[in-house]
């Protein structure tokens, strides 16, 4: 954080000439810059340090497994390919259904540095390209806020940027996701814009287009680009600050912009057919009029001309805004997609998508986690903003349009915390350098009584009026210096020092105790304070992987879609791309239903093995019988007769899963798989869950249909192989009640009940 | 020469295999075997055979080559033998002939260490690593169940030549030995871990239209049965690092008997709290050669992190559990490296010549089979007149370039691929010399040198260039 401050001295002592000053700044900043650069990637490997060079959490497999593919198969293969190992029967068209930016991306770093020889393994390439891309998000804000205020405030921006917990908990390194480049794209593109739209230029609205194309191939977020940018014009023109400058940026960002982002597949022509994106063909029209009417304005002087102008304008609009309307309501326009509904109302996808508000980052953020994600940015954010709407420049207008929109998405959605990150870090910037720039500028002309040097602050002086020529006491700095001004100087630097090594401080803790866990991999103390790292998932994922038939089949909750196709490299059901929402209801009635429903479904989709995760050993609370409430939500979606949420619950409406637990829980799939010979591992009646903290009845659930196959050390995945037809015809009810009864005269199974020693082990969550 | 040789041995078999003419391999009637003692160990993993044998010359002539079968039934396949004068310890070669006509007898031709006069006497002893021969029975257990294995072999040695006096003796792995056969006579005994047959005395070679008499051992096998695929060894020489990087990649089954039932996760955990004996393979023990350093041990999803590795002054042990227990018909695939410093291994020679001296086969301290064995010796870049002298037959040969970390020409390569092997072999050197000039060791600095100085110049040259339309 020593930006602010080294960025000060050559002010001070290299005055003599303007060029050595310029100079040694610039070689300063690039110092600085790498500086940053290179704190942003470092505060991202936490990770790979205390673990492994591995991928996290869900979707980063499914990327890393197509990029492999794209490594492995070529461009033009990855285009056309057709996945039949996921969503079985249907397979997936992957490469018309995902942003192929980030795989691109890394495939050609791949190729790059295999030109240069480096063959450097493309896991490693996934691994760090986030931390990579980081330091390049760090540029980008720099030179956005250098366009905003200048290039200290920039230097700040981009130290924000760098090390923000917001920013960083979408790319430590692993966390292979397409906002790990979408960032910077969204941020480069932004700072094109805003140089285009101060130039006029066609040729920085032309970069700014071929950026939005890259932020269009990478990331679904691109639409806060598309709606952003018109916002912003639409604002200027009815602030009556409309210009040639405006007009030329705008017409060539979004020509240019909306024909290259019908060329990825998966976007095609949503950009004309669907309302998300017709706000910006609609300025784009009214940017043509507005244009016209400006053209005609100068043409013709009469009054009476210009309304009748106006009145055409108004009409057009107003008839333009209709035939939009019409066109949604006849279906040629699509409307609003669930997830956008879901914006506006948050309440929305709980009754209507149970989908997606299953999932724990589309949930409403926290309060808290405002502060947790940008701890004193997100106090001085207002003061920025304010900043900005004293000078308000057009490009500031932007800043004021984008914090009002990202403040309410963040507040709406936590993982929209994301897009709010760049532009906190950019207000409070200019907030801290006005701040800096105030208190900390004209610090030692008194001492020296050099011609030069008064010369020099003659020359500041008219700076810092622009940003504090209302307080009173700046005003009299000249006249009166004296040890009042040194100690309030001295306390506002001295208190905001300490904010920003406070800030560090808790960007470290943060990135490395909330934000640096692979999730595939889980860390525990043992009782001698040593790591012990538990491994269960890709135990089990690696059993699959070495000892089923490469063809098989695993039905598993759609959570773990992509890490059994990364990991284990065998087909599934279902995965986290939830294109289908009748298929995960399957998926989500096979777990609900007793074992004859279940089971025949399963046969019907040739399923091999049932997959669920179970936490109860261990205390791993983000286990299936946790996640079984969704489950059971979505498949009643699509079956309300067969699947009833209320008889889960018991009389008293509890959730249960100890002797309480309601008939349809006890007999529901998901129940029995979890529990199936947990019984057995603890002496009698003793069986505890360690999550839900419940006792478990002493009598363990009966599978007919389905055979343990695998379990793993900490019981935390169970895998179940489903029965083929019985050789003799006869139900597998009546099948395993026969053999059953042949087995209790003969042999018992020699399974003493003994606790397993393992209770020293304590799981260490964020 | 070789090709045209095996042509022609290949349709002397397909003529007499249509004619039925009976015995192929005319073996001149030179010795009589006066005492033999056949040793099967069936303790390990396959099955190791010693033929101890005292041989004399009964014509007029001397002679220098003799011929020992081994019997190959099934799936089995000879691995290596050794051949020695038990006596003088001189050691002696053995060679394979390549005539399939009396399977399953393969037949060995042993060059005397030294030429054998008429009625001269010589120990010999003869021991072969044979895989494929141990049978799992029954061929599904119980989780916790014991494992047996069943051997069948020949009750008379093979010879081509009259035996005076003979007996074998099989080894098993512990004293429980639930089956042998019998055969009503008072030559078979049970002593312990051996179950031994003969003395048999005066038997004449057998026929190859006669079906041979067998005997069957069944015994208890606590250990699992491992055998590697496919291993792929490098072996990465680098002058400037000084370094010796060793990385091997392994495809393990376990071929033992597979588990009748699913596997239970319950009955693992309750058992292995007592750590009994199991046919599953729960740990690998790899010796390493002292000094070796940066021990890893990963698998194709990532680190793996139950191992241990322990590096001292008197022995370096890598220690690694696989993930989950692997039982019989069960697989697992791993990757161990590790790094030692070369000066223990490379010597310098007159000019620019280099001797590197490496083990051909390291692996686990468990006894080991692997299926195809392929080293690749990776020398740097620019190393020429690469010769080897390999202490066990290379099967496939094959020289290139690796290209990896900044390499323009790419790395001198040879790749030996070596089938059938055993741990028998483990820890014997492999010898390669070549020739490295202090130019071509010259060659990674300068390029990066001026790589990097282009790079220099061409951003210099870029940043002046002006490209703006208008001023």
């Amino acid at each position: 954080m020593a930006s602010p401050k080294s960025q000060q001295k050559p002010t001070s002592t290299l005055f003599k000439d303007p060029a050595a000053t310029e100079s040694v700044r610039s070689i300063l900043k690039v110092l600085i810059l790498l500086t940053i650069a290179a704190a942003a990637v470092a505060s991202r490997l936490f990770s790979v340090i205390r673990f492994e060079s591995i991928i996290h959490e869900f979707d980063p497999w499914f990327n890393f497994r197509a990029s492999k593919y794209l490594v492995k198969h070529g461009f033009f293969d990855f285009w056309n390919w057709f996945d039949d190992r996921t969503w079985y029967p249907l397979g997936r068209v992957t490469g018309g259904t995902l942003y192929p930016g980030l795989m691109v991306t890394s495939g050609a770093i791949w190729h790059f540095l295999r030109l240069i020889s480096f063959p450097v393994d493309i896991r490693n390439i996934c691994v760090l390209l986030a931390p990579g891309f980081s330091g390049l998000t760090a540029y980008a804000t720099y030179l956005f806020t250098a366009e905003m205020k200048d290039s200290s405030a920039g230097l700040l921006a981009a130290a924000f940027m760098g090390i923000a917990p917001g920013y960083i908990s979408r790319s430590v390194a692993g966390s292979y996701d397409n906002e790990a480049i979408a960032i910077f794209l969204l941020v480069f593109t932004f700072y094109l814009w805003i140089k285009a739209a101060k130039l006029g230029s066609a040729m920085w609205g032309g970069l700014c287009a071929l950026f939005y194309f890259y932020m269009v191939s990478a990331w679904g977020g691109y639409v806060f680009i598309t709606n952003l940018i018109p916002l912003h014009v639409f604002v200027l023109i009815l602030m009556g600050r409309y210009s040639g400058r405006i007009y030329v940026a705008y017409s060539s960002w979004y020509a240019l912009g909306t024909l290259a982002s019908m060329q990825i597949p998966f976007v095609g022509f949503l950009p004309i057919r669907t309302s998300e994106h017709m706000a910006a063909l609609g300025i784009f029209g009214l940017i043509q009029l507005v244009a016209f009417v400006d053209f005609l304005r100068g043409q013709v002087p009469t009054k009476q001309f210009n309304t009748l102008l106006r009145a055409i304008v108004i009409l057009i609009a107003v008839v333009s805004f209709v035939g939009l309307v019409t066109l949604t309501v006849t279906g040629v326009i699509a409307p609003w997609s669930g997830r956008f509904y879901s914006l506006w109302d948050t309440g929305y996808a709980k009754i209507h998508i149970p989908i997606i508000a299953s999932v724990s980052e589309h949930q409403p953020t926290a309060w808290p986690s405002f502060f947790f994600d940008l701890n004193f940015l997100i106090w001085l954010f207002p003061a920025g903003v304010y900043l900005c709407f004293r000078q308000l420049r057009d490009e500031h207008v932007f800043i004021i349009v984008y914090s009002v929109m990202s403040s309410y998405f963040a507040g709406v959605m936590v993982r929209l915390m994301l897009t709010l990150t760049p532009i906190v870090c950019v207000a409070a910037a200019i907030a801290v350098s006005s701040i800096l720039d105030a208190y900390l500028a004209i610090d030692s002309p008194d001492d020296q009584d050099d011609e030069s040097d008064a010369k020099k602050s003659k020359k500041k002086e008219p700076a810092p009026p622009t940003s504090g020529s209302t307080g009173g006491f700046l005003s009299s700095t000249a006249p009166f210096i004296g040890i009042y001004s040194v100690t309030s100087k001295a306390m506002v630097v001295g208190s905001f020092t300490v904010y920003l090594i406070l800030f560090v401080l808790h960007c470290t803790w943060v990135t490395s105790n909330a934000y640096s866990s692979p999730s595939v991999v889980l860390a525990s103390r043992m009782p001698d304070g040593s790591q012990h790292i538990i491994d269960d998932f890709r135990e089990a994922y690696y059993w699959l992987r070495k000892n089923t038939a490469y063809d098989a089949k695993i039905a598993s909750w759609w959570d773990y879609g992509y890490q059994i196709g990364g990991m284990a490299d065998r087909t599934t059901l279902v995965d986290n791309n939830t294109w289908n929402n009748t298929h995960i209801a399957t998926v989500g009635k096979v777990m609900a239903s007793n074992e004859e429903v279940s089971y025949e479904i399963l046969r019907k989709h040739e399923v091999d093995y049932v997959l669920v995760i179970f936490g109860g050993l261990l205390g791993y609370s983000g286990d299936d019988i946790n996640k079984f409430l969704w489950m059971v939500r979505i498949a009643e979606g699509v079956w309300p007769q067969e699947v009833q949420e209320r008889k889960f619950f018991t009389a008293r409406g509890e959730y249960k899963i100890d002797h309480e637990a309601t008939d349809t829980m006890k007999n529901s799939m998901m129940y029995k798989m979890s529990y199936y010979k947990y019984t057995t591992m603890f002496p009698p009646g003793q069986a505890q869950d360690r999550v839900r903290g419940a006792k478990l009845p002493a009598e363990g659930p009966v599978l007919h249909t389905v055979e343990e196959a695998f379990t793993s050390e900490n019981w935390i995945v169970r895998i179940y192989k489903v029965k083929d037809l019985d050789e003799f015809g006869r139900d597998h009810f009546s099948a395993t009640a026969f053999d059953a009864g042949k087995k209790k005269t003969g042999k018992k199974g020699g399974l003493a009940g003994r606790g397993s020693g393992k209770k020293g082990r304590r799981l260490v969550r964020a | 020469m070789r090709s045209s040789y095996s042509r022609v041995s290949v349709l002397a078999t397909w003529l007499l295999a249509t004619s039925h003419l009976g015995s192929a391999l005319s073996v001149p009637q030179v010795y009589k075997n006066t005492n033999l003692l056949r040793t099967i160990d069936g303790s390990k993993a396959y099955i190791k055979e010693t033929v101890a044998v005292i041989i004399e010359n009964i014509s007029n002539k001397p002679q220098t080559e003799y011929y020992l079968p081994f019997s190959l039934p099934g799936s089995a396949a000879v691995s290596y033998v050794e051949c020695k004068d038990k006596k003088a310890g001189t050691p002696c070669t053995a060679e394979p002939l390549d005539d399939t006509s009396e399977y399953p007898l393969k037949y060995y031709k042993i060059t005397l260490p030294k030429t054998l006069q008429p009625k001269d006497q010589i120990t010999l002893s003869v021991s072969a690593g044979i895989t494929g021969a141990l049978e799992p029975v029954p061929a599904i257990i119980g989780q916790s169940d014991k494992q047996f294995l069943s051997y069948t072999g020949e009750k008379y040695a093979p010879s081509p030549y009259l035996t005076e006096k003979q007996k074998t003796k099989f080894r098993a792995a512990n004293g429980e030995i639930p089956e042998y056969t019998k055969f009503d006579e008072k030559e078979v005994e049970k002593n312990g871990y051996t179950v031994s047959y003969g003395p048999y005395d005066n038997i004449k070679p057998r026929k190859s239209s006669e079906a041979p008499t067998t005997f069957t051992v069944r015994y208890e096998f606590t250990s699992p049965i491992i055998f590697m695929e496919r291993l792929e060894r490098d072996i990465e020489v680098s002058h400037w690092g000084n370094n010796l990087a060793i990385e091997e990649r392994y495809w393990m089954t376990n071929n033992g008997a597979k588990l009748k039932e699913q596997f239970s996760r319950v009955a693992w955990a309750t058992t292995s709290y007592y750590n009994p004996p199991t046919a599953a393979i729960k740990s690998l023990l790899f010796p390493l050669r002292v000094g070796s350093k940066d021990a890893y041990y990963t698998d194709e999803v990532g680190n793996v992190s139950t191992s241990r590795f322990r590096s001292d002054s008197r022995e370096a042990v890598l220690d690694i559990k696989p993930r989950f227990p692997i039982f019989g018909g069960w697989n697992y695939s791993f990757v161990v490296g590790w790094n030692n410093d070369l000066p223990a291994y490379l010597r310098k020679v007159k000019g620019d010549g280099y001797v590197l001296k490496v083990p051909l086969l390291q692996g686990p301290s468990q006894s080991t089979s692997y299926g195809q064995v392929e080293v690749r010796i990776i020398l740097p870049e620019g190393a020429t007149d690469v010769k080897y002298d390999s202490p066990v037959p290379v099967h496939k040969e094959e020289r290139f370039l690796h290209k990896t970390f900044m390499d323009t020409l790419g790395r001198t390569t040879i790749k030996l691929t070596i089938d059938n092997m055993v741990d028998d072999l483990k820890n014997k050197d492999i010898i390669v010399t070549y020739n490295y000039s202090t130019m071509a060791a010259f060659r990674k600095p300068l390029t990066v040198l001026v790589s990097v100085f282009s790079l220099y110049v061409v951003t210099t040259i870029l940043g002046r260039i002006d490209l703006s339309i208008g001023k």
